[in-house]
């Protein structure tokens, strides 16, 4: 077989390329070039830089300081190589092995998607799991502050203190039978006229002034608090925080430095990604929520009926189209609530008897 | 009948003669013979008294792989696939999974020595000698740089002390950032030059940090204060910093380009844009004042004619957008290299706007239609693209060619990936 190959040599010191011959020694290379020198290259100090994909030439180097190259264009020197010194292992690139390491890009690659899929449904949940209790309540509290203050400006609040107190008298009730919870739980009622209400970190929930002309008793808004109770308790906004920073690496860790168009896809992708965790959150919320309207003995009808009105007066998102949004769909959250409400047998004592609802709901006008 | 071969010195293709007609050298040892099969080294003394073929391209043995197409001197070629490039990725994103992200720095060590190995000039391919240790520790500097200046941003309204104090903590972080954009692109262009070579002999950039900065600042302060009108120069000036301070070897760059010479390209796509802008904006509103005078019920029906409308200017406008990005990037290209020179050599570009708009949307519908797995296909047809048609003219003396390798750290580089402020250009 062939010992002799023709090749260049790169002295590092100049950018002539010295036509040389290169001959495969037992435990080096012969490297002879035309203008007369000679050296021998020990295999252990032979870095092999190119020659690994098709069509690249060999490139073998020296030194470290002032490096210097063969280049050989047949990579059959590669082959031929480890054909007649079988122990050089994974110095050199051996080209009959393309096959395999085309295998085993297959497999990584299979791996891969398995790998992002175990972490995205179990990795990330599991290790946000784990980090959500190390975050001090002071900085949920402290994060609850700032957002409060642009969602809800002071001035903004309606009913003094005295007047919110049936609202207080519902949040005792619904936490009363807790234990212990560590939240100083706080309910804003602010003069903006959307059907919404938001659980911020650190125990502050704001209920727009929409939301409370809409329920027709206490018991509906004792549902609507209790869901966003179970946010602050089961601390959802720190967890989606952790998920959306973890999600943001996994993706950067598998995509590389994305920019352009690429950046944006990838961007939508996590979004759609940590949709699903909060539709999640949601599911949580509304049966923990439900949970802890049973056990405060209030009416669960309250809950769905809202929940009903909401039905029939937000525009629902096409079947298809669920993956969009943050929350799941109302139809479905109805029909769970009413079976978490069908299993037990609690019999509800009427939550402020005494208070005329339909009156005091419309606190924000006076 | 006669030979043709190539001076393996100065690389002059020739009829073959006893010494080389350009350069001198004497060449008849170089004339084709068979090659020599022996089954064992060679010794010295006992060798042929004629030597074997050394000119490679002249007489390919039939055991080689069919010969790469020997590019005229001076030529550029990217000879890289997508295919390759996507294994290699798949392979990192694989290995980045498991290592939880360090592997990343490897990973794009690997990719970029894939792009300078499969690039070829003159016959010789590129190669990057960067490694991913260098990568991960420059990225751990820039992380500590980047954090400092972030959390200057974040710091600045809690900062005790009146609105004046918190002003002046903003105000300061905008500098440092405005300096830290040039300082980023320096540091960058300094670390990859140095870790490029060609024929083994190292690229580098010697321009001065400071003299960038002060003209990046210069610059961005006159563009903003001249409404934009100085941007041509700007983006002039910037390319001749780093033209003019890049070597190969101790072979310097120069740059011989005015920025007065591409103002009117930049003239003409805001002469575009602003003729465009007159034309959507009074027909637009016509559109829906045309639709609202037929009274709030019609407007109903006519919904979806409105939409149209709106659809259609907004994609004319990104078409437009586009292709105005696309004219400017291939005249401000090919101005810049066809003023590129090295030694008595010098680059010419055939960078044109129809191609390139045709490669940008390709690329575009590639990354679309694959969920951006074709990523791979899109970077190698924009090197084949680019480097297909960039030729260096003229001789360089490589004799004359010294190795004059210049140390570099990687942080710039590291920094340049958080700004986001690839330059992206380079003799590689």
């Amino acid at each position: 077989m062939k010992s002799v190959w023709n090749g260049h040599y790169l002295d590092g010191k100049t950018a002539v390329r010295q036509p040389a011959m290169i001959i495969v020694a037992p435990t080096g290379l012969d490297i002879r070039t035309e203008t007369g020198e000679s050296f021998r290259w020990s295999f252990h100090e032979i870095r092999q830089t190119q020659g690994s994909y098709p069509g690249e030439p060999v490139r073998l180097e020296r030194g470290r300081e002032l490096t210097e190259a063969i280049v050989i264009p047949d990579a059959a020197f590669l082959t031929e190589l480890h054909r007649r010194i079988p122990d050089l292992g994974l110095r050199f690139h051996n080209p009959p092995r393309r096959r395999t390491r085309l295998g085993l890009t297959v497999l990584a690659a299979a791996s891969t998607v398995v790998l992002s899929l175990a972490i995205y449904f179990w990795g990330i949940p599991s290790l946000v799991s784990i980090l959500t209790p190390l975050v001090p309540i002071s900085w949920e509290e402290q994060l609850g502050n700032s957002v409060a203050e642009g969602l809800a400006p002071v001035d903004k609040w309606c009913g003094d203190p005295k007047r919110m107190e049936p609202i207080e008298r519902i949040v005792s009730t619904l936490t009363a039978p807790l234990s212990r919870q560590p939240y100083r739980l706080h309910v804003i009622v602010a003069n903006v006229p959307v059907l919404n209400a938001y659980a911020l970190p650190g125990g502050t929930i704001v209920v727009f002034r929409g939301l409370i002309e809409r329920t027709d008793s206490a018991d509906e808004l004792a549902g609507v608090l209790a869901h966003e109770i179970q946010h602050v308790l089961k601390r959802h906004t720190t967890r989606a925080m952790l998920e959306d920073a973890s999600s943001a690496v996994l993706i950067a860790a598998v995509t590389g430095d994305a920019s352009g168009a690429m950046a944006y896809g990838l961007r939508g992708a996590q979004v759609a990604g940590t949709l699903r965790y909060s539709r999640r959150n949601e599911d949580e919320a509304d049966a923990e929520g439900m949970r802890m309207i049973l056990a405060a003995r209030i009416d669960p009808r309250g809950m769905i009926r809202f929940f009903e009105r909401l039905k029939k007066e937000a525009p629902e998102i096409p079947d298809g189209l669920t993956f969009l949004s943050t929350h799941p769909a109302t139809a479905d959250r109805i029909e769970k609530l009413r079976a978490i409400a069908a299993a037990s047998d609690v019999r509800p004592v009427r939550l402020l008897p005494k208070l005329d609802w339909k009156k005091y709901r419309n606190l924000c006008a006076a | 009948m006669y030979e043709i071969i190539r001076c393996p010195k100065c690389e002059y293709t020739q009829k073959a003669g006893p010494v080389c007609q350009s350069c001198g050298v004497t060449l008849a040892r170089y004339a084709s013979h068979p090659p020599v099969e022996s089954s064992g080294p060679v010794p010295r003394s006992s060798r042929p008294a004629s030597e074997p073929d050394l000119v490679q391209e002249e007489a390919p043995s039939p055991a080689d792989p069919p010969a790469a197409e020997a590019q005229p001197p001076g030529e550029l070629a990217f000879h890289g696939s997508g295919g390759s490039l996507f294994g290699i990725h798949i392979v990192n994103m694989f290995l980045t999974l498991l290592t939880l992200g360090v592997y990343f720095f490897w990973g794009k060590a690997r990719i970029r020595s894939y792009l300078f190995s499969q690039s070829e000039f003159a016959g010789d391919r590129f190669a990057y000698h960067g490694t991913g240790k260098e990568l991960f520790v420059g990225f751990l500097k820039a992380a500590v740089i980047f954090g400092a200046i972030s959390a200057l941003f974040k710091a600045g309204p809690l900062l005790p002390g009146g609105i004046f104090v918190k002003i002046a903590a903003i105000l300061t972080g905008y500098a440092l950032l405005l300096s830290f954009i040039p300082l980023a692109m320096v540091g960058s262009r300094r670390y990859r030059l140095s870790r490029s070579s060609w024929r083994g002999i190292r690229f580098s950039f010697r321009g001065k940090t400071a003299a960038f900065i002060k003209l990046f600042v210069r610059g961005t302060l006159l563009t903003m204060i001249t409404l934009g009108i100085h941007y041509p120069y700007f983006i002039t000036n910037q390319y001749a910093f780093m033209a003019n301070d890049s070597y190969f070897g101790n072979r310097k760059f120069s740059f011989d380009g005015n920025g007065k010479d591409i103002f009117g390209f930049y003239l003409k796509a805001f002469a575009i844009w602003v003729i465009w802008s007159v034309v959507a904006g009074t027909a637009l509103p016509l559109v829906l004042i045309s639709a609202g005078v037929a009274g709030e019920a019609a407007l109903g029906e006519k919904k979806s004619a409105v939409i149209l409308a709106v659809g259609a200017v907004i994609l004319v406008t990104g078409v437009i957008l586009l292709g105005l990005k696309t004219f400017l990037t291939a005249k401000r290209q090919s101005y810049f290299w066809d003023h590129t020179t090295i030694d008595s050599a010098r680059f010419r570009s055939t960078i044109e706007f129809l191609p390139l708009l045709l490669l940008t949307l390709g690329n575009f519908l590639i990354l679309i239609f694959t969920l951006g797995f074709g990523w791979s296909w899109t970077v190698a047809r924009k090197a084949r693209y680019y480097m297909s048609n960039l030729r260096l003219e003229g001789a360089i003396d490589l004799q004359a060619v010294q190795q004059e390798a210049q140390e570099a750290s990687p942080t710039g580089d590291a920094l340049e990936g958080f700004l986001d402020v690839d330059f992206g250009f380079g003799p590689a």
